[in-house]
C-alpha cells in the first residue's frame, strides 16, 4: 500500500464506499428482484384466477361435455397486474371445433398485429372483435396499453387434449408439455427466464400460465446497471474528493515541514508558527519548536565553549608569537633569549593545561573516563591532595587543615578522578583565600560519605554561585588568569564528581569564606570497606 | 609618540611593551578596563591598544566611555575574531581591529598608520623642507644624506613634524615622548630640542618662549 497519507486516506475512503455502496446496491438489487418474481407470481396466479373464472363464466361446464365452445386468447394482464374483465378476455363468440386449424393460422397472423395474444378468427376483419362487449370505464383498449404480454397459457382437457392455447411469442416452449398427472395446487415452477403456475381448473380442467421474466430479467439489469453506474460515479466522486480534502488537510503538514527545512545552523531562531494551525498539528508543532528550542540552546552552550576555548588557546598562542617575532627582530643578549623562552614555555604549558581539561571535560560527557567502582577510601584521597598542595599554600601564606574521621569512608570510584575533585577544590580555596586564611578539608561519613573544602577566603556574591560550575566562568578574569587558572577547575570537578554519582555543592559568603560539599551515593557494602581497611593494614 | 596598553594578560602585555618600546614609542600599560579608561581618559595618547575581554569593564565600554572625552585612536587587540565582534567593536568607535594571535610586524604597522591618519598624512613620508621623515623606517634624512637621531630625538623630531605650522607645549612633548614611570626631568625637553636643532642644522625647529615649540617648514 502507497506510503502517504493522502493516498491511504483515499484507499481506505474508497475502499469502505465501495463495500457498503456494494452491499446498500445489493441489497436493492435482491429486494428488486424478489419484487418481480413475487409481482410475476401474483400475476400468474390472478390471470390463471381469471382464466379458471372465465371459463366458468364463459360457458357452464358440464363434466360430461368438457369442450370449450370458444377460443380464448386472454391477455390475461395488464401493467397494473389486475386482470381483465372477462368481456375482453373473451370478446368472441365461441369459435367452431376443432380448435388446432385455428390455432395453426393464427401462427400465420400478420405482425402487424400487435395484440399477440389474440387468435384473430380467419375470415373475420379485426375490427368484428371490436364488436364484442365495448370496454368498460376510462380503461384503454387493449391495444394501447402496456408493454406485450408475457403471458403464456395452456388450458387441458381432462383427457390431457389442449382446449385453448396462447399463441403470444413465449408459446414456442410449451408446444411440447403435457397435461401433468398430480400435482399440488397450485404448482409453481421456476426456471430461468420463466415461471409456470399450474392449477386445476373447472370441470378437472389443468390451467398453466406461463410467464416469461426475461423483459423484467432484463429491466432489472438495467436496474443494476443503473445501480454499479450511480455508485461507481459516487465512488468515484467520494476518491476525488478525498483526494481533495485529504491534499487540503495535509497541506498544514508540509507547511510544518518547509518551515523545519528552512530551520538551519544560520537561522536556528525561527519557530513553527503554530497559531494558525488546525487544533491538531499543535502539539506537533509545539513538540518540534520544542525540540529547536533545546537544539538552540545546545548550539549556542557549544558555540560559547568553542569561542570560549578558542579564547583560552589564542591568549598564550599570542605570546608565543609575539614574543618570538619580537625576539627576532633584532639580536638579543642570552638572557632575553633564555626571558623569551620562558614565556613560551609558561605559555606552552598553560595551553597544555587547557588542552588537557578539555580533553577531561570532553572524555567525561561523552563518558570514556574510566571509572572504575574499586572502593576507595575518602581519607587518603583527601590526604594526598593535601601532601601535594602542601607548599602551594605555605607560598600563600595559608594553613592547610585536615580533618578525617577514624574509620575508613569508601565510595565506589577512581582514585586518580577523585584526587583531581580534591586537588581541584583544595587549589581554587588557596587561590581565594587571603594570605594567613585557613583551607579546611573535612572528611565525613555521617549521613553520606562527604568530601568538604572550607576556606575562610572572599566568598561568593550568590548571583554567582548559580554559575562557577559552568565552563569558562570567571567571577574575576584577571585573577583567575593570572593564578593560571583557566576557569575549568570547578567544571570538571563537577563532571567528575557526576561521574561518581556525586553531587557538589557550594554555601558561599561574601567576606566569610566558601564551603564546597562533594556528596557521594551511600557507602558500598561493609564488607568491601572492610576488605579494603585489611588491605591497607596490610599494606 | 605614546601608546596605551590595555591587556590583561600580563606575558603579553610585557611583550607589547617591549616591542612598541622598541619601535621607539613611549608606551603605558594598563591591566584592567578601570585602569586602562583612566589613563586614555588622563593623558593625550597617540593610540590606544584595547583587549576586549578585560577585568572590571571591558573593552567595548573603555571605547565607549573613552569616545565621549577623547577622538584618540583604538586599535582592538582581541581573542574574538568573530565578524560580529569586529563589525561591534568598530562600530563602537574603534580604529582598527586585530585578532590574536597576530603578527608583531602587522602590528606595529598598524599602529603607524593609526597614527598617520589621525594626524591627516596618507603616506609614512613626511617632507618638511629639506628633511625628509620616514615613520616606516623611522629614518630622517637632509638633501639625500641620513642623519643619525637617537629614538627620542626620532620621537620629538616626528612629533614636531606632524604639528608642524603649530606650537607644540613642553607639556604635550612631555605627554607624547615620556612614560608614565620615568624620571623625567624639566630640562631633558630642552636637552633633547638642542640635540636635535644641532644634528639638523638650520633653523628648523624655533622657540616660542613660555609657549613651546614650533617645526617651519
Amino acid at each position: 500500500m502507497t506510503k502517504s497519507i493522502r493516498g491511504r486516506l483515499q484507499w481506505w475512503y474508497g475502499s469502505f464506499l465501495l463495500v457498503s455502496l456494494t452491499c446498500f446496491g445489493g441489497l436493492v438489487y435482491l429486494r428488486a428482484d424478489r419484487d418481480m418474481h413475487e409481482r410475476a407470481l401474483r400475476q400468474s396466479l390472478a390471470a390463471l384466477d381469471d382464466l379458471a373464472a372465465g371459463l366458468r363464466a364463459s360457458r357452464p361446464l358440464h363434466p360430461r361435455d368438457t369442450r370449450p365452445d370458444f377460443h380464448s386468447e386472454s391477455p390475461p394482464e395488464n401493467a397494473s397486474g389486475q386482470p381483465l374483465p372477462a368481456e375482453l378476455l373473451f370478446p368472441l363468440p365461441p369459435p367452431p371445433l376443432p380448435l388446432p386449424p385455428a390455432l395453426h393460422r393464427s401462427d400465420a397472423e400478420p405482425a402487424g398485429n400487435r395484440h399477440r395474444g389474440r387468435l384473430p378468427r380467419p375470415g373475420q376483419p379485426d375490427t368484428a372483435r371490436r364488436q364484442g362487449p365495448p370496454p368498460r370505464g376510462a380503461r384503454p383498449p387493449l391495444d394501447q396499453r402496456g408493454p406485450p404480454d408475457r403471458l403464456e397459457f395452456i388450458v387441458w382437457n381432462a383427457d390431457g387434449s389442449r382446449i385453448m392455447q396462447s399463441r403470444g411469442p413465449g408459446a414456442a416452449v410449451l408446444a411440447s408439455m403435457a397435461r401433468p398427472e398430480a400435482f399440488p395446487e397450485p404448482l409453481v415452477h421456476q426456471t430461468d427466464n420463466a415461471l409456470q403456475v399450474l392449477r386445476l381448473g373447472p370441470a378437472d380442467t389443468v390451467l398453466l400460465v406461463h410467464r416469461t421474466l426475461a423483459d423484467d430479467q432484463a429491466g432489472l439489469h438495467l436496474f443494476g446497471g443503473m445501480i454499479a453506474f450511480a455508485g461507481g460515479l459516487t465512488i468515484a466522486t467520494a476518491v476525488l474528493g478525498g483526494r481533495w480534502i485529504a491534499g487540503k488537510m495535509v497541506q498544514p503538514i508540509n507547511g510544518i515541514a518547509e518551515t523545519a527545512a528552512t530551520i538551519s545552523v544560520a537561522r536556528l531562531d525561527r519557530r513553527i508558527e503554530n497559531s494558525k494551525l488546525e487544533e491538531e498539528l499543535v502539539p506537533l508543532a509545539n513538540v518540534l519548536n520544542q525540540t529547536f528550542q533545546r537544539l538552540q540552546q545546545s548550539f549556542e552552550q557549544l558555540t560559547q565553549f568553542t569561542a570560549d576555548a578558542s579564547h583560552e588557546l589564542r591568549t598564550p598562542l599570542a605570546v608565543i608569537q609575539a614574543r618570538t617575532e619580537l625576539a627576532l627582530l633584532q639580536p638579543r643578549t642570552p638572557e632575553q633569549y633564555q626571558e623569551t623562552l620562558r614565556t613560551c614555555l609558561q605559555s606552552a604549558e598553560r595551553m597544555r593545561g587547557l588542552v588537557e581539561a578539555l580533553l577531561l571535560l570532553a572524555r567525561g560527557d561523552a563518558r570514556q573516563l574510566p571509572c572504575s567502582t574499586a572502593a576507595v577510601d575518602l581519607r587518603d584521597i583527601a590526604g594526598e591532595a593535601c601532601a601535594q598542595l602542601q607548599a602551594k599554600a605555605e607560598t600563600a601564606g595559608l594553613n592547610l587543615e585536615l580533618e578525617n574521621p577514624d574509620t575508613a569512608v569508601t565510595v565506589a570510584g577512581n582514585a586518580g578522578l577523585l584526587e583531581r575533585i580534591a586537588d581541584n577544590l583544595i587549589s581554587n580555596a588557596i587561590q581565594h583565600t587571603p594570605p594567613g586564611g585557613t583551607v579546611k578539608i573535612v572528611v565525613d561519613n555521617t549521613l553520606a560519605p562527604t568530601l568538604q573544602v572550607i576556606d575562610s577566603g572572599c566568598g561568593i556574591a550568590a548571583e554567582h554561585q548559580t554559575r562557577i560550575f559552568d565552563r569558562f566562568y570567571r567571577i574575576d578574569e584577571s585573577r583567575g588568569r593570572r593564578n593560571g587558572g583557566n576557569g575549568l577547575g570547578l567544571a570538571i570537578c563537577q563532571s567528575l564528581a557526576e561521574l561518581h554519582g556525586a553531587a557538589i555543592q557550594c554555601h558561599s559568603e561574601p567576606g566569610k569564606g566558601s564551603q564546597f560539599t562533594v556528596t557521594f551515593p551511600a557507602a558500598v557494602s561493609n564488607s568491601t570497606a572492610t576488605q579494603t581497611d585489611n588491605q591497607r593494614n596490610l599494606n | 609618540m605614546k601608546i596605551l596598553v590595555v591587556e590583561d594578560e600580563p606575558d603579553l602585555l610585557r611583550v607589547l611593551s617591549q616591542a612598541l618600546r622598541e619601535s621607539g614609542y613611549a608606551v603605558d600599560e594598563a591591566a584592567d578596563g578601570e585602569e586602562g579608561l583612566f589613563k586614555a581618559k588622563a593623558w593625550e595618547y597617540d593610540a590606544v591598544i584595547l583587549d576586549l575581554l578585560l577585568p572590571k569593564l571591558n573593552g567595548w565600554d573603555v571605547l565607549q566611555n573613552l569616545r565621549k572625552e577623547r577622538k584618540t585612536p583604538v586599535l582592538i587587540l582581541t581573542a574574538r575574531d568573530s565578524v560580529q565582534d569586529r563589525v561591534k567593536g568598530l562600530d563602537a568607535g574603534a580604529d582598527d581591529y586585530l585578532a590574536k594571535p597576530f603578527h608583531l610586524t602587522e602590528l606595529l604597522a598598524r599602529v603607524r598608520a593609526l597614527i598617520r591618519r589621525s594626524a591627516g598624512l596618507a603616506v609614512s613620508e613626511m617632507q618638511v623642507g629639506q628633511l625628509l621623515i620616514d615613520t616606516r623606517s623611522r629614518t630622517v634624512s637632509r638633501a639625500c644624506t641620513e642623519i643619525s637621531l637617537t629614538p627620542r630625538e626620532y620621537a620629538l623630531l616626528e612629533l614636531l613634524a606632524l604639528n608642524r605650522g603649530s606650537i607644540v607645549t613642553r607639556t604635550q612633548i612631555y605627554e607624547h615622548l615620556f612614560e608614565e614611570q620615568e624620571e623625567s626631568f624639566s630640562n631633558l625637553v630642552d636637552v633633547h630640542v638642542s640635540n636635535l636643532r644641532r644634528k639638523l642644522g638650520g633653523d628648523f625647529i624655533t622657540t616660542r618662549r613660555g609657549q613651546g615649540y614650533m617645526l617651519h617648514d
